[in-house]
């Protein structure tokens, strides 16, 4: 009798893995299977071989006549730059869905009421949408390899630029992961995934470097590069520097791959604990009651629901942390600009920029999910039934969402305020921030009030507004490198070209403009951008409100296919 | 009575696929329209073009005398619109959703206040005020939706499958409550599948498919036009298993010059057909009592909505 006992203890694992495998296999199936059959699946495919293809080819006809190594390092190096851009840019975008789009539809019921573990549910979803992104790896692989063809690269360390490549695609999907298993909508999930994957590395970078820089003069530089070689970005321009015979011989990427899996599983532990709590809460039938008397913001109920959830009215969780991570930015930059004791702007001006970086987010996310949410609930048809014109519901839409980041903008606001008095940080910096900041945010929540419009699904809005914004700043910058490479010019004439984007206007703007106040001075290089930047500023400026001004008409054209 | 809702040849065309083809409709004030087809008739679209959702192709809608299209800004304080879905916005409450719809109605202050406890005890749902939108059931979320319809106090109720998905008693109590509304002087248009709801709820009905108006009338009128038999259901007490009354009472009646035919039912019944233009029906009672038979029960059955729906929906109505 004891023997069957012990064997029945010992076969507990492998059965409960049984289990576990058998549950994942039909979500699993039904999420890869279903998602690879999409003309979206063939379009960023396409993409994944097409760009770093382009950015090949570019580096060959500017490498004409050069020695085979130095070709084989530059196009190692181009394909290094462009793939993990492409993984960080899709990774995020492709998993954030997976369970709040199940949330969102109200099939994640379904799947846990069927004999699913939740921890089943979370691994297929993972592995389901990270098979997605390394098949977009593994399609690149090809331009990649031509390196090994001219030599230059040894193939250890083509095998780590790849290993990083696989690194930032784990990292990718383990965050859309965690912000799809803690959020309702997909639109939220897509903003928490790409604040995490943009910022979590910064952060880390800016936190190691300060803590060792400040406290750690002592320990020696190795220890500090292994903590710093721990973010993403630090490895991702380690590598290139490997390539490029600059630094270590090892770059790295094996690392990223390691700490990336570590990651991923902390994720999984954490998603399935929260897969399963939420399981256990339904079967409660739980759920909160909240009791109070209600206040409607500005009494008007169209701003009054666009800005809920937003810090001015009933945050949610993404407001907080949305929050958190911009104190954490201002606290860090501040305490190294003091701590420094340098009275210089460039930190300060960073912070701003970043804080603008922060609020862009969150605009094109809420605007990009303000009509089309409504539409998917069913309460935008109540909405335009009422006496609300349609202007009147796209402008108060639009409203809430600005007026959704006038927190993050006041902290930036105090900031300048505090660093005016002590620093070379300027009056006209920080004017020139809040005017640059406002005209490329209205721009944002236009883009986003548009493609809302025209969206069926919030998740959908959400993605295509990102695309638009963030695919056309990366396009554009492929296209400064080309237009570089190709037909060369000066610094005038290629920073006449860089303020032409939105999302780089926002940074380089009040950047020359404090530099110049800094300087009190001008050169004819420094006036030159600087009329670019105000060109820029009112042609977006006006592009911008145009979008507000013709959402309501877009909205009343809406009717014609309603 | 003036009209409540007149349609003149409106005609909506989705990219090529037309939903409502001269669509010819007249509701008078005080009239509660049962609008019944089948799934894409072109029910929900008529409804959104009078909810000023939509824009037509073709042709005129008018509400209490206003033009829809014209002039969509009059008509919207004069419609309440209730989709087949709910309409919620997640993290509100009962009290302030009803709030958020009244201040987009423009109801303020002090009157917004009461307008809110009116239509929450119209409806039943005061001790719902403070429940989330999202937890309430489907009979509490349709109440709900009829509630936040009531608020700018509409003269016209445009209602699209209102009483889908309701359980039983649910469907009683917004049976009752749509009464109610008739008496208070509502101009009701309901879309319903449940046709036997729309019987006992409407006074007219509407029968569309593919986007046209197969009918349009009251009910009383449908059955007249469409009733082309007239059937008188006899129920007699039968003690023997091998039917001898039953029987007995086919036989009563065969060859009889005002009864065409005759069919059996359960134990004790039988179903005879008589002569449509027959005023006087009374022989029949008085035969089956002169014959020794125990008569229980004699009834002319009417027809159904259900009946003339199939009858309208088969062509037999140009």
């Amino acid at each position: 009798m004891a023997l069957p006992g012990l064997l029945r203890i010992l076969l507990v694992p492998f059965l409960w893995a049984w289990d576990v495998a058998a549950g994942m296999r039909a979500v699993m199936e039904r999420d890869f299977l279903v998602f690879t059959s999409q003309g979206r699946f063939l379009a960023i495919r396409t993409a994944a071989v097409v760009i770093p293809a382009i950015v090949v080819a570019a580096v060959l006809m500017n490498k004409a006549g050069a020695t085979p190594d130095s070709i084989g390092k530059s196009v190692l190096l181009g394909a290094t730059v462009t793939v993990p851009a492409l993984v960080l840019l899709l990774a995020p975008a492709l998993s954030a869905g997976a369970i709040a789009g199940e949330r969102s539809t109200d099939t994640l019921d379904i799947v846990l009421a069927a004999p699913v573990r939740p921890l089943s549910f979370v691994l297929a979803k993972f592995f389901s949408r990270l098979l997605v992104v390394l098949v977009l790896v593994f399609a690149s692989l090809p331009i990649s390899s031509i390196a090994l063809v001219y030599g230059g690269v040894s193939v250890g360390l083509f095998l780590e630029a790849t290993a990083l490549a696989l690194g930032f695609a784990v990292f990718g999907v383990a965050a859309g992961i965690l912000t799809s298993a803690y959020s309702r909508t997909v639109g939220g999930a897509v903003l928490g995934a790409y604040a995490l994957v943009l910022l979590l590395p910064a952060l880390w970078l800016a936190g190691v470097a300060l803590v060792f820089s400040t406290f750690f003069d002592a320990v020696p530089g190795d220890v500090a590069l292994s903590w710093l070689a721990l973010s993403p970005y630090f490895a991702w321009v380690q590598t290139a520097g490997s390539i490029m015979g600059i630094g270590t011989a090892t770059s790295g990427g094996w690392l990223q791959l390691a700490v990336a899996a570590i990651g991923a599983v902390i994720v999984l532990i954490v998603a399935t604990a929260r897969i399963s709590r939420e399981s256990a809460t339904r079967a409660r039938g739980g759920g909160k009651r909240r009791r109070g008397k209600h206040t409607m913001f500005l009494d008007n109920p169209v701003i009054d629901q666009a800005v809920r959830g937003s810090l001015l009215r009933r945050p949610r969780m993404p407001a907080w942390l949305v929050l958190a991570v911009a104190l954490i930015v201002e606290a860090l930059i501040l305490w190294a600009a003091f701590e420094d004791g340098a009275d210089d702007w460039e930190l300060h001006v960073i912070a701003l920029c970043v804080i603008t970086t922060i609020a862009s987010f969150q605009v094109l996310a809420s605007a990009a999910g303000a009509v089309a949410s409504e539409r998917k609930s069913g309460s935008l048809d109540l909405l335009l039934a009422t006496p609300f014109r349609y202007g009147d519901v796209t402008f108060g839409k639009l409203c809430g969402v600005l007026l959704g980041v006038v927190p993050l903008m006041a902290i930036g606001v105090i900031h300048g305020v505090v660093a005016l008095p002590a620093t070379e940080f300027t009056v006209q910096a920080l004017c020139a921030w809040l005017a640059v900041s406002g005209v490329v945010l209205t721009l944002f929540a236009g883009i986003g009030m548009r493609v809302s419009i025209g969206a069926a699904t919030p998740g959908r809005a959400v993605l295509k507004t990102f695309a638009i914004v963030f695919g056309g700043t990366v396009l554009h910058l492929v296209g400064l490198f080309l237009v570089a490479i190709i037909v060369g010019g000066g610094d005038d004439e290629i920073f006449l070209y860089i303020t032409a984007s939105p999302a780089l206007l926002m940074w380089m703007a009040p950047m020359f403009v404090a530099d110049m106040a800094a300087d009190a001075g001008s050169n004819s290089s420094n006036e030159t951008v600087l009329a670019a930047s105000a060109l820029w500023t009112v042609i977006w400026g006006i592009v911008g409100g145009h979008l507000m001004a013709r959402a309501g008409r877009a909205l009343d054209r809406s009717r014609d296919d309603a | 009575m003036s009209l409540a809702i007149r349609t003149e040849g409106l005609t909506k065309v989705y990219r090529g696929v037309t939903a409502l083809r001269d669509l010819e409709l007249s509701i008078e004030q005080g009239d509660a329209f049962g609008f019944i087809g089948p799934n894409g008739a072109g029910k929900s679209t008529t409804i959104k073009i009078l909810a000023t959702l939509v824009r037509p192709s073709g042709g005129v809608a008018e509400v209490c005398g206003i033009n829809v299209q014209r002039r969509p800004e009059s008509v919207k304080p004069l419609i309440g619109y209730m989709p087949d879905v709910l309409g919620i916005y997640d993290d509100m409450l009962v009290g302030e959703y009803l709030e958020f719809f009244a201040a987009a109605y423009r109801i303020r202050g002090q009157a917004r206040r009461q307008k809110i406890e009116e239509v929450l005890e119209l409806t039943d749902l005061v001790e719902k005020r403070d429940a989330a939108v999202m937890g309430l059931s489907r009979g509490m979320g349709q109440r709900l939706g009829l509630a936040r319809c009531l608020l700018h106090d509409p003269q016209v109720l445009l209602l699209d499958e209102p009483a889908a998905g309701l359980d039983p008693r649910a469907r009683i109590e917004f049976k009752e409550l749509v009464q109610e509304l008739r008496r208070m002087g509502k101009t009701l248009l309901i879309s319903s599948h449940i046709l036997s709801e729309i019987g006992e709820m409407c006074n007219t009905i509407g029968i569309i498919e593919q986007g046209r108006l197969l009918f349009a009338g009251p009910i009383d009128e449908a059955r007249k036009r469409l009733g082309t038999e007239r059937i008188v259901m006899l129920r007699i007490v039968e003690d023997a298993e091998d039917n001898r009354a039953t029987t007995a009472l086919m036989e009563l009646f065969r060859g009889h010059p005002d009864v065409e035919a005759m069919k059996p039912g359960a134990p004790g019944e039988v179903f005879v057909r008589i002569r449509k233009d027959l005023e006087d029906i009374s022989f029949l009672a008085r035969d089956v009592v002169r014959d020794g038979l125990q008569l229980v029960h004699m009834e002319e059955t009417a027809l159904s909505v259900e009946d003339i729906f199939l009858q309208v929906t088969k062509g037999q109505v140009a």
